[in-house]
């Protein structure tokens, strides 16, 4: 390659994922796709494997399954992808770890282990003036300030102040009634649930990071010339890539049209879900239009450039080749496989005992 | 000198199969002409004409792709079309394999590529492909190409599209990454590296600025020459017809109406007028002011030069003074200097600062890509990360609570209309907007009908508005903005695509909407239109206020129009040209005041 071509080559600091764009000259993107997909392929088992709570396995590795989410961290950040786009992502998806962590946490109790207790005041609810305060102070602040955290945290707080023990809610005169919210003051959890709830927290965060990592650092060229590797024929794989170029044309042409509607006054007053959904339906007239007279085009395109007669078809940079790089990932990923699934080891197991 | 004739087309007509119970007019009727090897044809008509249609039959898609019903071959199709010899489409008698008996069916060539290519009007239809490199190189790969071949080919026609820089970094550049001009340079690169002896062109410029649009043409007429290619354009601008056709075929309604040499059509000044057709500022000028080069009335800025030079210049025309800004009216746009970066980091706007007062009427000019789009909608609310001070009617756009109210201030009239008609009624298409704002019912049924009356759709009020036609659907997505009484009301590209009749009513409406209160905010690259409607321009160029000030001034001012990329409409060329040689000369803008202008000439002359 000319010097020009490879200066011309190294300005070109991003280069189009899936999701965004990522750094070029990263040692994520230099990565084939086929080892990408191994390796999440490879983190999402052992992700399932590490949470798997049987105790014939010897439990949940949680040491494994931090150290695979370190490693899907490490690899985001070096992928040289926009911080601001992994925060987002890494944030949006938060709920889903979290959830799991408080569903396996409380619903799931009935295992075996040592147990810890965790102490819950007052036992009880008070209803009466506190709660009078709370609904009241909450309703004039979200009325002026139509902001929920505006609203609830002097709600909160002048509630609590008033149902401390000793102020109005404890008098027999402002407490009107007290919901028992447990048969003792205190109640117990499982060890063993607590456990369960983290490997599964972790174990779901490694799966749904991981799956952010392919999207983020693959490009959809990649995949066309992966599948041609893979044996597909010419038509197959540019077709799979004709539905990633249509999906990106979709998503322009969405934009498009949701704009459009804003302009028409479609958030200016507040609507109910429905409504909202309603919207939403009505982008599908012009967004149907639209992908109608693409998809006519794009078949006149295709047959302008003699698709139909074409009978030998030449490869040009469609696939790229398997590196050093490439087979030593895959093969650090085999042997840790082989490690926690075919052997049954447990890293956890390993470095506690 | 004969050439060999390429495209032979004989008495050919064309009917559109029917989905819907109602047969379908013919949309060719009875075509007839021939194209030589090596020729430039310019294709021109109104909207509607059957321009598309006919590049579909000359490439074989019709009836390949557009095929008819099997049995009715005779109903769809009449004439033939011939190609380097062959018969590329007719309906002919054969034998049916089943039955024996002879059958009407369509005979003809299988396939038209490599030897003919067709490039479309938009670009995001026809990039196939999710990187640069692999879209240039797609025809060629599927021709069976040896490697070395297509990357010499796909190189070579980087360059000669002007994409060169590129090529290093081609397989990087994804599709979103290219602005709508180096789209379609990349899709002619795509067949001129199939080396094409037809290279056939469907309006490929009409989303582009004027220079981006001359570049465009250029590179083409360069390939012609660099390799013989016939091309066929159908096109819109008069100018380049003009400067690159060697013939051309005028068509409406699917209907021949003139076909000749570019001086023999282009001549017929009132069949351009009759048939809403484009003819050039100087055509006009010339024809309505009687003036006369060569027979004929004058095509070029030169040639007008010329039939003007014997006029008395001394009473060329009284001075035009332009009406003064109103500078006691309430001020309703303000930005102050306002950036903006997209996601991607391209910084669009670079501390853009204007004003605009109520009942203004305001073009918004500049090259693809200078940021006319984002500082509009930005002012329209639907950019909300900005940086810098943006004010409509003294409300700070940078408080949540008042973008969400800006709909009912600024009314946005998006480029493609397909893209904002929401309802299967031309009435509920107008009410959408209304209903939220929660209009009352009775007050919506009024201002419907009022919005519909002002663009004369009124009779369409029950009718599917995905049936009208495109100049239809352009007039309702203003109506249903107007029925909204937006005190503002900003246009992109409102004339794209449209033929002149269609740009002038447009245009008329947006005027008479003007001058009953409405503060218009115009964005568009037709410099023909801007210097008959507007009296203001505000001039972008890369993402900065380059110009703001009287459309005259602007058009009269050659340094700023390089600066700014801006080629000024033939009227003003002429206007700068004539004050060469006459500086005492007033700054004429358009037709108008040129005619205006030589008319006064007649009378004192005359007295």
């Amino acid at each position: 390659m000319a010097k020009d071509d490879v200066e011309a080559r190294t300005s070109k600091k991003y280069v189009r994922t899936f999701i965004f764009s990522m750094k070029t000259g990263t040692p994520i993107e230099k990565l084939h796709v086929i080892t990408k997909f191994f390796m999440i392929a490879a983190m999402s088992v052992l992700a399932l494997y590490m949470f798997d709570i049987s105790v014939s396995k010897g439990g949940p590795d949680i040491i494994g399954l931090i150290f695979l989410l370190i490693i899907v961290f490490a690899l985001l950040i070096i992928s040289g992808t926009s911080k601001y786009l992994v925060n987002s992502y890494l944030l949006l998806a938060l709920p889903v770890p979290i959830s799991e962590f408080i569903w396996w946490l409380f619903f799931d109790g009935g295992l075996p282990g040592a147990k810890v207790t965790f102490y819950l005041w007052p036992g009880f609810f008070p209803f009466g003036l506190s709660t009078a305060v709370l609904v009241l102070v909450f309703g004039v602040v979200y009325y002026r300030t139509r902001s929920f955290i505006i609203a609830v945290i002097p709600a909160v707080l002048l509630w609590w102040l008033t149902a401390m023990p000793g102020t109005l809610d404890f008098s027999p005169l402002t407490t009107w009634f007290k919901l028992p919210i447990g048969a003792t003051s205190s109640f117990t959890l499982p060890y063993l649930s607590v456990t369960v709830a983290l490997s599964k927290a972790l174990g779901f965060a490694v799966l749904i990071y991981t799956s952010f990592l392919f999207l983020l650092t693959t490009r959809d060229t990649e995949i066309a010339g992966a599948m041609r590797q893979l044996g597909l024929s010419f038509k197959k794989s540019f077709f799979i890539a004709l539905i990633f170029r249509s999906l990106n044309t979709l998503l322009i042409d969405y934009e498009n049209i949701r704009m459009a509607q804003t302009a028409r006054a479609a958030g200016v007053n507040r609507k109910s879900v429905f409504s909202k959904i309603i919207d939403l339906a009505y982008v599908s007239i012009p967004l149907v239009a639209t992908m109608i007279r693409r998809s006519t085009e794009m078949g006149v395109a295709l047959y302008a450039r003699g698709f139909e007669a074409s009978k030998k078809v030449t490869s040009f940079k469609e696939t790229k080749g398997i590196t050093y790089m490439d087979v030593t990932v895959i093969a650090i990923l085999s042997a840790f496989l082989i490690y926690e699934v075919v052997l049954g080891h447990n890293i956890n197991n390993l470095l506690i005992r | 000198m004969t050439r060999t004739p390429v495209l032979e087309v004989k008495d050919f007509w064309w009917k559109y199969r029917s989905f819907v119970g109602v047969e379908n007019p013919y949309t060719l009727k009875g075509l007839s002409f021939t194209v030589e090897k090596g020729e430039f044809l310019g294709i021109i008509g109104p909207s509607g004409a059957g321009k598309t249609t006919l590049c579909y039959a000359l490439t074989g898609i019709i009836p390949k792709v557009f095929s008819v019903p099997y049995g009715q071959e005779n109903e769809h199709i009449k004439g033939e079309i011939k190609l380097f010899g062959q018969t590329l489409t007719k309906v002919d008698k054969v034998k049916d394999e089943k039955t024996g008996n002879m059958v009407d069916r369509v005979v003809g060539m299988k396939q038209t590529a490599p030897r003919v290519g067709l490039l479309l009007q938009d670009p995001e239809n026809q990039f196939l492909r999710m990187d640069l490199l692999h879209e240039i190189s797609f025809g060629m790969e599927l021709l069976g190409l040896s490697e070395g071949e297509i990357e010499s080919r796909a190189k070579e026609a980087l360059e000669l599209v002007g994409l060169g820089p590129l090529w290093p970094i081609a397989d990087l550049v994804h599709p979103s990454e290219l602005s709508g001009g180096q789209k379609q340079r990349a899709a002619i690169a795509s067949f001129i590296a199939l080396r094409p002896e037809v290279l056939i062109l469907d309006e490929p410029t009409s989303n582009l600025d004027p220079e981006g649009k001359l570049g465009i043409i250029q590179a083409i007429d360069n390939i012609k020459k660099e390799y013989d290619i016939t091309i066929i354009l159908v096109e819109h601008n008069p100018e380049v017809i003009q400067k690159y056709a060697d013939k051309v075929l005028a068509i409406n309604d699917g209907q021949a109406i003139a076909y000749g040499t570019t001086e023999q059509v282009y001549s017929q000044c009132k069949l351009f007028d009759e048939n809403g057709l484009y003819s050039s500022d100087i055509a006009r000028i010339g024809w309505k002011a009687g003036l006369s080069y060569n027979g004929r009335v004058p095509f070029t800025v030169d040639e007008m030069l010329t039939a003007f030079g014997g006029r008395n210049q001394k009473s060329l025309a009284p001075n035009l003074e332009d009406d003064p800004i109103d500078e006691s009216a309430q001020e309703i746009i303000s930005v102050k200097d306002l950036s903006f970066s997209y996601e991607d980091g391209t910084q669009a706007l670079k501390g853009v600062t204007f004003t605009i007062k109520q009942g203004e009427y305001v073009g918004l000019i500049g090259q693809n890509g200078a940021g006319k789009s984002t500082v509009s909608k930005i002012i329209s609310g639907l950019y909300k990360k900005f940086q810098g001070e943006a004010k409509v009617n003294g409300m700070d756009l940078r408080d949540k609570k008042v973008i969400q109210k800006i709909p009912c201030y600024v009314g946005y009239v998006f480029q493609n209309p397909d893209n904002q008609i929401f309802m299967r009624k031309v009435y509920d298409e107008v009410a959408y907007g209304l209903k939220n704002l929660k209009v009352p019912q009775q007050e919506v049924d009024q201002r419907v009908k009022e919005a519909l009356k002002s663009v004369g759709l009124l009779s369409k009020i029950d009718e599917d508005p995905m049936f009208l036609g495109k100049g239809e659907k352009r007039r309702l997505t203003v109506a249903s903005i107007l029925a909204m009484n937006p005190k503002i009301m900003i246009v992109d590209e409102p004339t794209t695509g449209q033929d002149f009749k269609m740009s002038e009513d447009i245009m008329n409406l947006l005027e008479e909407l003007n001058k009953a209160g409405t503060t218009i905010l115009v964005i568009t690259h037709d410099m023909t239109l801007v210097s008959e409607h507007t009296k203001r321009v505000i001039v972008m160029h890369n993402g900065a206020v380059l110009y703001d000030g009287s459309t005259r001034g602007f058009f009269s001012n050659e340094e700023l129009l390089d600066k700014a990329d801006i080629i000024p409409p033939m009227a003003a060329r002429f206007s700068l040209e004539y004050k060469k040689k006459n500086p005492a000369a007033p700054n004429l803008m358009n037709v108008k005041e040129w005619v205006t202008a030589l008319n006064h000439v007649e009378q004192t002359e005359s007295k």
